[in-house]
């Protein structure tokens, strides 16, 4: 089960975030009530509690981490370094086979994997038709720069891979758990790990969707690294990467420099052991590390100040706007009753409008490709989409709201 | 169209308030686009669309489709409106360079143009044409009207000498003098602003410094004279300047007289000498009045009926039908009066300034 799920007895309400009903905006309280974001799956909002964390460092002890000698900077790194056995633990992966590692955000992360495995190591590369452009395109410059061949694999209508184990053979396989048009999840990415690396090869995982949505599918994944995006899962704006020691001590460094290196002569240089730097050149945004921490400690105690599991909220409130767009009619929905994504391609107007018009009444969506382009435009061949994702920010009264004007307008236009 | 229509739209706004001027770049990229026959941007389209839909959508989801055909059409008729417009503000701005006035049919319609009469064009224009149902000759005359402007705008700007346009029998203001530089006026005896001119000429005491002559072109409009007694006049004066013509009188002419005598607004009663020719007098009280003046001028009973006679000579005819070539083929101007000197082609009354300036 979720730890987002679970009523745990060491994870209580931060400070700043009072019990709230089903109607209430447990953590965000600052948000009008008029104001219906649904956006969360590009960036979900920030608690009070994470804002406050930021607010903490800014404002009293804003100093460098890993590299410095003095108090501020040294409860920095007890900070940091308890965010990433926060993250190791949330994925539910060992932290003596996995590291934490922060980035920009997802797509910088799989980049600096890709960019960085050594070359004439693996033999194809593999990734789906579904995939985000954070998947597909770097794999598609993977293919390129090392002169492998790239394998686009379909899915079953309940999201289920089709492959042969000869694909996988020295393979990187590259895959998101869950998808961010429909929320479909990954079916039978255990099964596809373990082949992959009986196969020699390995696996790297977009969990950007999953980890605030479904956690329980990637939680314990023996994949060979799981991105994701702490903007996703109600923190600051980071990049996370948790991978494992092998893969990041096999990477040939591309993007180096400070805080990385143990020492350096005129013409060398030896790497840290500490294998998080292979992906951390440079100084990291200490301020969004430590908010990670809280927002993952915010949401494990979600339960309770909820009054309500957050999965279970959502996939009340979705399956409720589900229900209410399908009455309306005059729209193709796609993926699962459910899903923490709605998404849906309206016949009447489009897209973009439509969004549009919602912004009119207060209702923030996404329209558009999502960045999945391939998959929306050429397999698909749809127009503009329009998106509605959920979040622990939202109430009975948001989908009621976005209900009444989505329907007057499916309907009247 | 919606892009190109909110391009022109921003402009203005852009030009009062600096916070439209992101939208205008967008918006610029998009006509851009468009101009060039490539997909515009639609999300730029769209938004706009949007913005100006959302309100009513709210409201009355039902009426935003036929809001939307109406904003499609209104741009379409935006961008055409100023395409046409942009078109004739074109074709009238060429018209003022190289005619002096922005409307050839009827120049004096032209609040541009310089104070002048102007000689109207015989050709219908387009939409006259198209209204008659003559779309061939619609786009004949109007390719003919542009080839008419492009030929004549370089001849604005050359040298105009004006002894290449001297009429049959040219007579000088005060009599010619050797080594003064040429000045022309084309003159018609009833337009007011050939009175203005000639006063000019007189308080810029050009004549001190050129020799003045003229030729004179009663202006027509629609096949009958625009001011009804001015071939009259111009018949006297045509043929004064022939029985003068290198005789003792050519240093005194009595045609510039009569012209001093009608331009003179104390001259006859309070109508004025133009308005009394144009409304007021019969032909024969023209004529009874011009053989008074030559009275005056000192002309004897036996001159003044030779001038009669002379009047309906062919040779006078002759020298009209001379000078209406030298107005519509040589200098090819529509303005009256136009005035030749110093090296320039000049419409309207010239100021007094401009012509003491004159070299």
């Amino acid at each position: 089960m979720s730890p987002f799920g679970r009523r745990s007895k060491n994870t209580s309400p931060p400070a700043g975030a009072a019990s709230a009903g089903a109607s209430q905006r447990y953590g965000f309280g600052y948000l009008a009530p008029s104001d219906v974001y649904l956006d969360s799956a590009c960036q979900t909002l920030r608690p009070q509690p994470v804002i406050d964390a930021m607010n903490e460092y800014f404002l009293t002890y804003n100093a460098c981490g890993e590299r410095v000698k003095y108090a501020w900077g040294i409860k920095v790194d007890d900070r940091v370094e308890a965010t990433r056995a926060h993250v190791l633990k949330t994925l539910g992966l060992s932290s003596k086979q996995y590291t934490t590692c922060f980035t920009l955000n997802t797509t910088y992360a799989l980049n600096l994997l890709l960019t960085q495995l050594p070359a004439g190591r693996y033999a194809r590369i593999l990734t789906t038709h579904t995939e985000h452009n954070s998947v597909f395109l770097p794999t598609m410059a993977f293919a390129q720069r090392c002169g492998v061949p790239r394998l686009v694999m379909s899915r079953s209508d309940d999201g289920a891979l089709q492959y042969s184990p000869q694909d996988l053979a020295n393979a990187v396989v590259v895959i998101s758990a869950m998808n961010n048009v429909d929320g479909t999840p990954t079916v039978g990415l255990a099964e596809l790990i373990s082949e992959t690396h009986k196969g020699g090869g390995i696996v790297i995982v977009d969990a950007a969707q999953a980890v605030p949505h479904a956690l329980d599918m990637v939680r314990g994944l023996s994949a060979d690294a799981v991105c994701f995006s702490a903007h996703k899962v109600y923190g600051a704006s980071l990049g996370v990467v948790a991978a494992k020691n092998d893969l990041l001590a096999s990477l040939t460094p591309g993007f180096i420099g400070g805080g990385m290196v143990g020492t350096v002569s005129e013409e060398s240089f030896c790497l840290l052991d500490d294998l998080h730097s292979r992906l951390e050149p440079g100084l990291q945004a200490w301020g969004e590390i430590i908010a990670l921490d809280t927002a993952l400690t915010w949401l494990e105690g979600y339960s309770k100040g909820a009054g309500e599991d957050l999965h279970t909220r959502e996939r009340r409130l979705s399956q409720s706007l589900y229900d209410g767009i399908l009455e309306a009619g005059n729209a193709t929905i796609l993926g699962q009753r459910g899903s923490s994504l709605v998404t849906i391609v309206p016949t009447r107007v489009d897209g973009h409008q439509l969004a549009g018009f919602l912004s009119k009444a207060g209702i923030m969506v996404r329209s558009g490709y999502f960045c999945a382009h391939h998959w929306l435009k050429d397999v698909l061949q749809t127009g503009p989409a329009v998106r509605f994702s959920l979040g622990a920010h939202n109430t009975d009264d948001d989908i009621a709201r976005t209900l009444e004007v989505t329907q007057r307008l499916l309907k009247g236009l | 169209m919606v892009c190109i229509a909110a391009f022109i739209v921003l402009l203005f706004l852009s030009a009062v308030s600096a916070k439209y001027r992101k939208l205008l770049k967008r918006g610029w990229y998009c006509v851009t686009r468009r101009v060039t026959f490539r997909p515009c941007d639609s999300t730029f389209r769209e938004e706009v669309k949007t913005a100006l839909l959302a309100p009513l959508a709210l409201k009355h989801p039902k009426a935003v489709k036929p809001a939307s055909i109406a904003i499609e059409v209104s741009a379409w008729t935006m961008v055409l409106s100023l395409i046409i417009s942009a078109y004739i503000v074109l074709h009238g701005g060429l018209n003022l360079i190289a005619f002096g006035t922005c409307n050839r049919q009827n120049p004096e319609a032209c609040s541009l143009a310089a104070e002048a009469c102007g000689i109207p064009t015989e050709t219908p224009n387009f939409w006259q044409s198209l209204t008659r149902g003559d779309i061939v000759g619609a786009v004949r005359n109007e390719g003919s009207a542009w080839a008419d402007t492009f030929r004549a705008v370089p001849n604005r700007f050359r040298n105009w000498d004006a002894t290449n346009y001297l009429p049959e029998f040219p007579s000088y203001r005060g009599g010619y003098t050797e080594g003064k530089p040429l000045a022309l006026e084309v003159i018609d005896p009833g337009c007011g602003y050939c009175a203005q001119l000639s006063r000019n000429i007189a308080e810029a005491d050009f004549t001190d410094t050129h020799n003045v002559t003229y030729v004179v072109y009663p202006i027509m409009r629609d096949g009958h004279l625009q001011f009804r007694n001015s071939e009259l006049f111009a018949q006297y004066l045509t043929a004064i300047k022939i029985l003068e013509h290198d005789t003792d009188r050519a240093s005194d002419p009595a045609d510039w007289f009569l012209l001093d005598q009608l331009f003179d607004e104390e001259r006859i009663g309070r109508a004025g000498g133009q308005l009394w020719l144009n409304e007021l007098a019969s032909p024969d009280e023209v004529k009874d009045q011009i053989q008074q003046w030559l009275t005056e001028h000192g002309y004897s009973a036996e001159e003044i009926a030779a001038v009669v006679d002379k009047t309906s000579s062919p040779e006078v005819a002759s020298a009209l039908a001379s000078n209406r070539d030298i107005v519509e083929n040589s200098i090819r101007t529509v303005t009256i009066p136009t005035f030749i000197g110093g090296g320039d082609m000049r419409f309207g009354a010239v100021s007094v300034e401009d012509l003491r300036g004159m070299k």
